[in-house]
């Protein structure tokens, strides 16, 4: 990303890094750029202004989930914002219908041109955000620990000192929480 | 790490996952062991899920971090929130508030009902270029014809998917700038359009440089919000031979 705080015109690489590196102006360019024809196309499907703010950062978090995951590259076919219209729109779908069954979509939403990875891809990122759901079961503790492993990166040793443990007490229970956390999605399934 | 033993570390129903599988998976993830040496683990444990697992593991990692991106995200829209400068009501302010919109709802449907008898602001200034492909100072390129052709036929969605995959080839294009300005507005998302206006608002090309400032002036009022439509009028009220000028001027009579 170029170092302006509101870049206006940035290359799909230059989005794509940021996006790996969850840089925040990444983030900022996809919403100013492309919100506002996502916020259309829902609004225009028999959604709201909260659907089509849902259904953006949904689609950005599939984006990004992706990206990860090493499930989504760049190609000279299509565009990010391709991949982010698509995944938006059958994230939009699925919900409506789950909604509404009997919803009659338009044809705009039923358009067959858009990526065929898009449904391994939404596929990748629901079983992901079942487990982010699941650990809004977990206790606090396993929470923030977790989060501190793994989102945080955070070094064993300082987690053990924050946590007043030794290190290899802070991963054994690092282990324990994610032994329980595999099953709590098991148990969901 | 333990010895490895040719006891089952766990039942093999899904539920449970040992602590010390999911250690020499996450070992495994790491490049700190290789799959032969995870595959070796699985086998002396009796463990037949392997590629399950480490998939599962691989699941839960991205989705702690995913919890923190969203967080992120939701920070990111409720700063943009603030700078909105939205602020939260008393009930017996938000009554007044909620009443004196009522009046100036009032008050403005009688102003635009005398003026030309059409529903909203919008649609009384509304101007919508025709769009004939003429290519400006910077236009090689014959991809940029096609979309203005889609511009000409009324495609605005397709104008817009065409002009940004062009934008990055053609950053500094003044005719891609004011169609996808153009297409972005007509397709009621006027903040994008603004921003694609912004490079090109003094542009030396007259042709479309009253265009321009005007459409610029349609993307406030689009998005609702007087102060910016008052601001960006003020360039077309200074000029009174600017083509538009007299809609200025009643544009902003009304908002007076």
């Amino acid at each position: 990303m170029t170092s302006t705080s509101h870049p206006t015109s940035v290359t799909d690489q230059e989005l794509y890094k940021g996006i790996t590196q969850r840089d925040n102006r990444a983030f900022r360019f996809l919403y100013e750029q492309y919100q506002e024809r996502i916020a259309a196309m829902v609004q225009r499907n028999s959604g709201n202004a909260e659907d089509a703010s849902d259904i953006f950062q949904e689609g950005v978090l599939a984006l990004w989930t992706n990206i990860q995951r090493g499930r989504f590259e760049l190609k000279d076919s299509a565009r990010i914002s391709t991949y982010l219209y698509a995944l938006c729109r059958n994230i939009w779908i699925s919900r409506l219908r789950r909604r509404k069954p009997d919803v009659e979509l338009r044809d705009d939403l039923l358009e067959d041109d858009l990526p065929d990875e898009t449904d391994a891809m939404l596929e990748t990122h629901n079983r992901i955000q079942t487990i982010e759901a699941r650990m809004q079961d977990l206790n606090e503790g396993c929470r923030n620990l977790l989060k501190m492993f793994y989102h945080q990166k955070t070094a064993l040793r300082e987690i053990a000192q924050r946590l007043g443990v030794t290190e290899k007490s802070a991963k054994n229970k690092k282990y324990r929480c994610m032994q329980q956390l595999r099953s709590l999605c098991t148990a969901a399934t | 790490m333990h010895a490895a033993t040719s006891q089952p570390l766990y039942r093999r129903n899904l539920v449970f996952m040992d602590p010390e599988w999911i250690e020499r998976i996450e070992a495994y993830i790491a490049g700190d062991l290789t799959e032969a040496e995870l595959q070796d683990f699985a086998r002396q444990h009796q463990i037949t899920s392997v590629e399950e697992d480490v998939e599962w593991v691989r699941d839960a990692h991205t989705a702690v971090a995913m919890a923190g991106v969203r967080k992120q995200l939701n920070s990111l829209q409720s700063s943009s929130s603030r700078e909105a400068k939205v602020r939260k009501m008393t009930p017996w302010s938000r009554i007044m508030a909620i009443a004196a919109g009522f009046l100036l709802l009032i008050f403005f449907y009688v102003v635009y009902a005398q003026m030309d008898g059409s529903g909203t602001t919008y649609q009384a200034f509304a101007y919508e270029d025709p769009g004939i492909p003429i290519q400006m100072s910077q236009s090689p390129n014959y991809r940029l014809f096609d979309a203005l052709t889609y511009y000409s036929e009324g495609n605005y969605e397709e104008t817009i998917l065409q002009l940004q995959e062009l934008q990055m080839d053609l950053p500094e294009n003044d005719t891609l700038h004011y169609f996808l300005g153009a297409s972005l507005l007509y397709e009621n998302q006027p903040v994008a359009a603004r921003r694609a206006f912004e490079p090109v608002l003094n542009t030396d090309n007259p042709r479309f440089a009253e265009r321009i400032q005007w459409l610029y002036v349609l993307t406030y009022l689009r998005a609702d919000d007087p102060t910016g439509v008052q601001t960006a009028l003020q360039p077309i009220l200074e000029q009174e031979d600017h083509a538009f000028h007299e809609r200025a001027q009643a544009l902003s009579n009304a908002l007076e």
